[in-house]
């Protein structure tokens, strides 16, 4: 479905005008199959051999960001490739001492008390118990409404030493527009400030 | 029964299932649209390979990078293979992470402790 409103239009503006340092890649559209490939690999070629092994974490938060608005984004059109893929907008972005990956895209109304909670709950684990967290959710069953594991804010919140936040803001009487925002600091060391901060 | 060799891609692992040799080995990365349709036919040669009497298997895995869809079918992976370890047959794991990738070493890490089968963590630097 696609929404077609003034609001809409300032969830993305709105998500442009935040300030997380210098663009690597901005991509808004449809998050087709094809397309988180396409982008995976450029973002590859543009970081890898900076970053090292580091790399992987901001990589590894992308594809799992870009695969939540594929699967998840209330807003859909049909894709090239003939699925329904979802629309929104992710952008890759380099500051002194992080990456940040910002990924948003519309929910249902309905769906957000969920999404909030599921969020909360994972920001609540100290960052130490989110791995055991995480082993424990990959053994249980898989939720029904999930395409995935279940298990991706806690995967984000891993790769991100902790250091992750979202958001909502309502666009009209049936949709909210979420956003995450992960940030992978470019050593060990500066996680270990980034906490202590 | 015939081993079986797939291209890696840019989103899924080149798998090599060797009837002969004796194992299977997994090396690249692994975030495809649909995981769990991806395994299942690895899942099922595993099958047929021990359905036709074999008694051992040594599967390597030298991942690069894997998403959470992709993490469940690795578990998925380990509790088939468990599976078959046992008093006739010989399973042995070999898990390779990258030096410094503490992601991969720590999932390793856990399915080492919850598995009996033979587990190696092994490092290597790219």
């Amino acid at each position: 479905m696609m929404i077609q409103e003034k609001a809409h239009d300032n969830s993305y503006k709105r998500f442009l005008a935040m300030d997380v340092g210098i663009t690597i890649v901005t991509y808004e559209g449809v998050c087709s199959h094809e397309v988180v490939v396409q982008i995976g690999q450029e973002l590859e070629h543009l970081l890898a051999a900076s970053t090292g092994v580091r790399f992987k974490k901001v990589f590894g938060v992308f594809i799992e960001l870009i695969q939540n608005i594929k699967n998840y984004s209330a807003e859909t059109v049909l894709a090239q490739n003939g699925t329904e893929c979802g629309v929104g907008i992710i952008r890759v972005s380099e500051e002194s001492l992080c990456y940040t990956v910002t990924a948003g895209n519309c929910i249902r109304k309905d769906d957000e008390s969920r999404i909030e909670a599921k969020c909360a709950a994972v920001k609540h684990i100290p960052t130490a118990e989110l791995r055991s967290h995480f082993n424990e959710r990959i053994r249980l069953k898989q939720e029904s409404t999930s395409k995935g594991a279940g298990v991706g804010f806690l995967d984000i919140a891993i790769k991100a030493g902790g250091n992750w936040e979202y958001e909502f803001h309502p666009v009209n009487d049936d949709f909210t527009f979420f956003t995450i925002t992960a940030y992978i600091a470019k050593s060990k060391i500066a996680e270990e400030d980034a906490k202590s901060a | 029964m015939e081993s079986v060799f797939l291209e890696k891609t840019t989103e899924t692992p080149s798998v090599r299932m060797d009837v002969q040799g004796g194992f299977i080995e997994l090396e690249g990365n692994s975030y495809p649209e649909n995981a769990f349709e991806f395994y299942q036919q690895i899942f099922d040669w595993i099958d047929a390979y021990f359905a036709q009497g074999a008694d051992r298997i040594r599967a390597v895995f030298r991942l690069n990078y894997f998403n959470t869809s992709s993490a469940k079918c690795m578990l998925n992976f380990m509790t088939l293979l468990q599976k078959y370890h046992g008093d006739d047959k010989m399973i042995t794991v070999e898990w390779y992470y990258e030096e410094d990738d503490d992601d991969m070493l720590e999932i390793g890490k856990a399915f080492s402790v919850d598995f009996t089968m033979p587990f190696q963590l092994l490092s290597f630097v790219d």
